[in-house]
C-alpha cells in the first residue's frame, strides 16, 4: 500500500508538471489579453501529433520534440494573427464560442490528416527503463517530465519578474494604455504571449504523448483541468499555476488511484470502486469551488 | 430646518490609498449642497460611500435621523437615498418609457410578476412617463436608450433616480460633457427638484454650482478643506490656491 | 409595426400547421425516419431555449446547462428503473430535480462573474457528469436503457411515433409559451435590465442577485423537462449528456439562432441539427464544417442568424448607410 501511494503521488507529482505547463499559457493569455482560450487544449494535442508524425520519419524522439514546437508555434502564430486577435476586445462568451470551434475543426483536422487511429509516440531509448526510487521503481521518463516542467517554472519566473519583455507582459497584464504609452507593440507583445503559451503547451503534449494515446480531443480533458488549475491558483499568476498545478495534479491523481482502495477497506469491492472513481474525478471540482468561497480571485491572483 | 444628511467622520482606504479622510458634512432638507475638488479628491468614492455601493471603514451617516452606515445599497434607496452617475448609465436597448417603468415596478414592488406582459401595467406606465414629462422626454417615451443624444440620456439618468421616489439625490456631474444650452436646461431641471427633494451635488461646472448651490464644501485628497455658502468659499484663501486657481485646467 | 406583428404570427402559425401533419406527411412520403429527427429537434429546441433565458436574456454565460437537460434524462431513466410507469410522475420529477439542481447551482455561481461564472457553472458540470459516469447500479459509462416508456394514460398508447411526436410538440407549443410570457413579463422586463447593466440596477435599489437566480432555476426546469422527453424518445440515457461539449452545443444553438431572441433556441436547434443531418451524410468528418460556420458566424454576427438578417434588411433598405457600421 505504501509503495503504491508512493508510485501515485509521483505520477500526480509527474501530472502536476503536465499541468503548470498548460497552464501558465493559459493563465498568461488569460492575464494579459483578458482572453479565455479553449483551444489551448487543441494546440496541445496538435504538439503531440507533429511529435509523434516527426518521431515516426526521423526515427528520433527528441528530433520529433524539436521540430514539433516549432511547427506548433507556427499553428498557433496563425490562428492568434487570423481569428484570435479580432476577439480580444469582446465578450468573454465570444471567446469561448470561437475556441470551441477551433476545438471542432482540430479535433476532426487531426483525423483528416493522420487518419482515425491514434498516433504511436516511442520513448526515447535512453530513457525507456526505470530508476529505483528507494523502495519504488520509478520511470526515468516521468522523472525527466518532472525535471524539465521545474526548470520552464524557473525561466518563466525568470522572464517574468527579470527581464523587460516580463516587464511589458505585466504592464500589459495591468494596464494596456500605460503599455502602449511606454512604446510597447501591444498587438505584436500579445501574439508573442500566445505563441509562447503554444510553445507550452506543445512541449506538455510531445512529453505526455509516449504515456497516453496521441489521439483527436486527446487535449479536451487536460484543458478542463488547465482551467481548474488557473482558477484556483489565480488568473494571470505564474506562481498561482504552479501553486494550482500542484494541487490539482495530486488530488486528482491521489483521488482517482487511492480513493477506490482506501473505500475497498469498508465497502463492498463493486460499490467501492464505482463509487471511489466517481467521487474521485468529482474531487477537483469541489475542491476548486470551496476555493473560489474561500478565495475568490484564486490563491495567488496577479496584481491589477 | 431638519437635516436630510449628516455625515461624521466618514473614511475609507484602499491599500495605502485614504480616499476619504474624516469626512464631515451636513445638507439641510430641502437645499442644493455642492461638492467640488479637484480631480481625485475623492467626490466620486464620498458618492459610492454614501450610497452603500462601496463600505466605509469607519464614520457615521445618517438619513433624516436614520443610521445607514451598515445599510445595504437597496436598504439606502428604500429610505430614499438614491445616486445617479457620472458615466451615463440608463439600459441602451430598452426605451425610455421601458427604462423608467423598470424602475417605479420596483419601487411599486411588482418585479416578480411572472406571467403578465409589462406592457399591461397600466399604473407603471402612467407613472414613468409622468416622470419622463418631469425631466423633459415626454416626446421621446419610444425612443432607445441608446439612441437618445447625451443630454437626453443625462436626463433620463435624473429620470431614472427620480423613480425611486427619493428625499435625497446623489447626483455625480450631471453636467458632465454637456453644452451650454443643455447645461442651462439640466441646471433649471436640478433647481426645479427642490425643496421636495434634498440634493448633494457633484460637479466640475463651476457656474452651475456657484448657481445653484445654497452651501458648498471643498474636497482635496479625501479630505474636507472648507465648507460654506457660495460666497464664502469663492472667498477662501485656502481654496483658491488649492482649486479655483487651477479653474483653468478643468 | 403592427402588420409586422401580424405577419409573424401567421407564420408562426403556419410552422405550427406543417409541424402538426408532420408525422402524416412524412409516413405518406415513405420516409418515418424523419419523424424521429423532427422530435429530437423539438426537444433540443427546449433545451435551447431553455438556456437562451439565461444566457440571452440574462446575460450569463452558464457553461454547464447540459448538466441539468442529463439529469432530466437520468431522473426518467432511474424512475423507470424503479418501476415508474407514469409519464406525468416523471415529467414533475425532472422538472422538480432540474429546478432545484439549478438553484443550488445557481446559489453558488450567481455569487460570482464573467470568466469565474463560466468556471463555476464548468466545474459543477463536471461535478454531474463524474457523478453518473461514477454511478456502475444506473449504467455508468456505458448507460442506461430504459424497459419502457412511462404510459401516457388517457387511452393513447406513448409507444406510437405519432402519439410520442404529438406529446413533444405539444410540450414544445407550452414551453415556447411559457417563455414568450416569462420575457415580456415585469419579471423579464426586470431581467433584462440586470442583463444590459448591474450597477445600475442596483442603484435603483434592485437586489439584482435574486432575478439570476430566478431566471436560473426556471431554465433548469425547462432543461429537466427537455431531458425526460429525450430519455422517453430514445429509451436510453447516456452520461455524455452532462458532458461539457454539450453544454457547447447547446450554446452554440443559442448563438446561431440568436441569443435573447424569442425564437432562438428553436431556430438553432434546427439550424444546428439539421446541419449535423445534411453534413453527415456527405462527410464522415463534418464537426470541423460546424466549427467553421460557427466561428464565421461569431467572427460575423454575435447576434446570430436572425441578427445576420436583420444585417441584410438594414442594408439593403438604405443603400446610402451601408458605409456606416450597423
Amino acid at each position: 500500500m505504501g509503495v503504491l501511494l508512493l508510485e501515485q503521488t509521483l505520477n500526480g507529482l509527474q501530472f502536476s508538471v503536465t499541468l503548470f505547463l498548460i497552464a501558465a499559457g493559459l493563465t498568461l493569455v488569460f492575464g494579459v489579453m483578458n482572453f479565455v482560450n479553449l483551444a489551448h487544449g487543441s494546440l496541445f494535442m496538435v504538439g503531440a501529433y507533429f511529435a509523434a508524425w516527426f518521431a515516426g520519419m526521423l526515427d528520433s524522439f527528441w528530433l520529433g520534440l524539436l521540430c514539433a514546437l516549432p511547427a506548433t508555434a507556427l499553428v498557433g502564430l496563425v490562428i492568434e494573427v487570423l481569428v484570435l486577435r479580432h476577439l480580444y476586445a469582446k465578450d468573454h462568451m465570444v471567446h469561448v464560442l470561437a475556441t470551441f470551434a477551433l476545438i471542432l475543426i482540430f479535433n476532426d483536422l487531426v483525423r483528416i490528416v493522420w487518419g482515425p487511429l491514434p498516433l504511436p509516440l516511442d520513448l526515447p531509448s535512453g530513457l525507456a527503463s526505470a530508476i529505483q526510487l528507494g523502495p519504488v521503481p520509478y520511470s526515468s521518463f516521468r522523472l525527466v517530465i518532472m525535471l524539465s516542467g521545474v526548470l520552464v517554472g524557473l525561466l518563466l519566473w525568470f522572464l517574468v519578474t527579470r527581464t523587460r519583455i516580463g516587464m511589458w507582459v505585466r504592464a500589459g497584464a495591468n494596464n494596456r494604455e500605460m503599455a502602449i504609452a511606454m512604446g510597447v507593440n501591444v498587438k505584436w507583445l500579445y501574439t508573442a504571449v500566445f505563441t509562447f503559451g503554444t510553445v507550452l503547451s506543445a512541449l506538455a503534449g510531445v512529453m505526455l504523448g509516449p504515456l497516453v494515446a496521441v489521439e483527436a480531443g486527446m487535449g479536451d480533458g487536460v484543458l478542463i483541468l488547465a482551467f481548474v488549475v488557473v482558477v484556483i491558483g489565480g488568473i494571470g499568476s505564474i506562481l498561482g499555476a504552479a501553486a494550482g498545478a500542484l494541487i490539482v495534479g495530486v488530488v486528482d491523481t491521489l483521488g482517482r488511484t487511492a480513493l477506490p482502495a482506501l473505500l475497498s477497506a469498508t465497502l463492498p469491492p463493486a460499490i467501492a470502486s464505482s463509487l471511489g472513481s466517481a467521487l474521485g474525478s468529482m474531487m477537483i471540482y469541489l475542491v476548486m469551488v470551496l476555493v473560489l468561497f474561500w478565495r475568490p480571485s484564486g490563491l495567488f491572483p496577479a496584481n491589477s | 430646518m431638519s437635516l436630510a444628511l449628516q455625515v461624521s467622520g466618514l473614511s475609507k482606504r484602499f491599500g495605502g490609498l485614504e480616499a476619504a479622510r474624516n469626512v464631515t458634512l451636513q445638507v439641510e432638507a430641502g437645499t442644493i449642497h455642492g461638492l467640488i475638488g479637484p480631480n481625485g479628491a475623492g467626490k466620486t468614492t464620498l458618492i459610492s460611500l454614501l450610497s452603500g455601493y462601496l463600505p466605509a471603514d469607519a464614520g457615521r451617516i445618517d438619513f433624516f435621523g436614520q443610521p445607514l452606515q451598515h445599510q445595504s445599497q437597496q436598504a439606502r434607496v428604500r429610505a430614499g437615498l438614491v445616486r445617479s452617475f457620472q458615466i451615463t448609465s440608463v439600459f441602451g436597448s430598452l426605451s425610455v418609457l421601458e427604462n423608467l417603468q423598470v424602475s417605479v415596478q420596483r419601487r411599486r414592488h411588482r418585479s416578480f410578476g411572472f406571467l403578465a406582459a409589462a406592457s399591461a401595467d397600466r399604473r407603471a406606465q402612467d407613472e414613468a412617463a409622468a416622470i419622463a414629462e418631469r425631466v423633459g422626454l415626454g416626446q421621446q417615451l419610444q425612443a432607445r436608450g441608446d439612441a437618445l443624444s447625451h443630454g437626453m440620456r443625462r436626463r433620463l439618468d435624473v429620470g431614472l433616480s427620480l423613480a425611486c421616489a427619493p428625499r435625497m439625490l446623489l447626483m455625480d456631474e450631471p453636467m458632465a460633457g454637456m453644452g451650454h444650452d443643455e447645461a442651462d436646461g439640466m441646471v433649471d431641471l436640478i433647481r426645479s427638484l427642490t425643496p421636495e427633494l434634498t440634493i448633494l451635488l457633484v460637479e466640475h461646472d463651476m457656474d452651475a454650482v456657484f448657481a445653484l448651490a445654497d452651501r458648498i464644501t471643498v474636497l482635496l485628497l479625501g479630505a474636507v478643506l472648507a465648507s460654506g455658502t457660495a460666497q464664502q468659499i469663492k472667498d477662501d484663501p485656502d481654496v483658491r490656491a488649492a482649486y479655483l486657481g487651477e479653474e483653468g485646467t478643468t | 409595426m403592427q402588420t409586422k406583428k401580424s405577419l409573424s404570427a401567421v407564420l408562426w402559425l403556419l410552422l405550427f400547421v406543417v409541424l402538426a401533419s408532420f408525422p402524416w406527411l412524412a409516413t405518406r412520403a415513405g420516409e418515418d425516419f424523419y419523424i424521429g429527427v423532427v422530435i429530437r429537434i423539438m426537444i433540443f429546441a427546449i433545451a435551447a431555449s431553455s438556456l437562451n433565458l439565461i444566457l440571452g436574456y440574462g446575460g450569463m454565460v452558464s457553461f454547464g446547462h447540459a448538466a441539468f437537460f442529463g439529469l432530466g434524462a437520468y431522473t426518467a431513466g432511474i424512475a423507470v428503473v424503479h418501476g415508474a410507469d407514469n409519464a406525468w410522475l416523471v415529467w414533475l420529477l425532472a422538472a422538480a430535480i432540474g429546478g432545484t439542481s439549478a438553484l443550488a447551482v445557481g446559489y453558488v455561481a450567481t455569487r460570482t462573474r464573467g470568466a469565474y461564472f463560466i468556471m463555476i457553472t464548468l466545474a459543477m458540470g463536471q461535478l454531474f457528469y463524474f457523478l453518473f459516469v461514477g454511478l456502475r447500479q444506473y449504467g455508468g459509462d456505458d448507460g442506461l436503457r430504459m424497459s419502457v416508456r412511462p404510459a401516457l394514460g388517457l387511452g393513447l398508447d406513448i409507444r406510437s411515433e405519432t402519439v410520442f411526436y404529438a406529446v413533444v410538440l405539444g410540450w414544445t407549443v407550452l414551453m415556447h409559451l411559457l417563455l414568450a410570457r416569462l420575457v415580456r413579463s415585469r419579471f423579464g422586463l426586470a431581467l433584462q435590465a440586470v442583463r444590459e447593466n448591474e450597477q445600475r440596477m442596483g442603484a435603483i435599489g434592485y437586489s439584482t442577485r435574486q432575478y439570476r437566480l430566478i431566471a436560473f432555476a426556471v431554465a433548469g426546469v425547462m432543461a429537466g423537462v427537455a431531458g425526460a422527453l429525450l430519455a422517453m424518445h430514445n429509451q436510453f440515457v447516456s452520461p455524455k449528456l452532462l458532458h461539457w461539449s454539450q453544454s457547447g452545443t447547446l450554446m452554440i444553438m443559442v448563438v446561431l439562432g440568436g441569443m435573447g431572441r424569442l425564437h432562438g433556441g428553436f431556430l438553432g436547434a434546427a439550424t444546428l441539427l439539421l446541419l449535423e443531418e445534411v453534413l453527415s451524410g456527405y462527410f464522415s468528418y463534418w464537426h470541423i464544417y460546424v466549427g467553421a460556420i460557427l466561428l464565421l458566424v461569431v467572427m460575423v454576427s454575435p447576434d446570430g442568424l436572425v441578427g445576420l438578417g436583420r444585417l441584410f434588411r438594414r442594408k439593403a433598405a438604405a443603400p446610402a448607410d451601408a458605409g456606416r457600421a450597423p
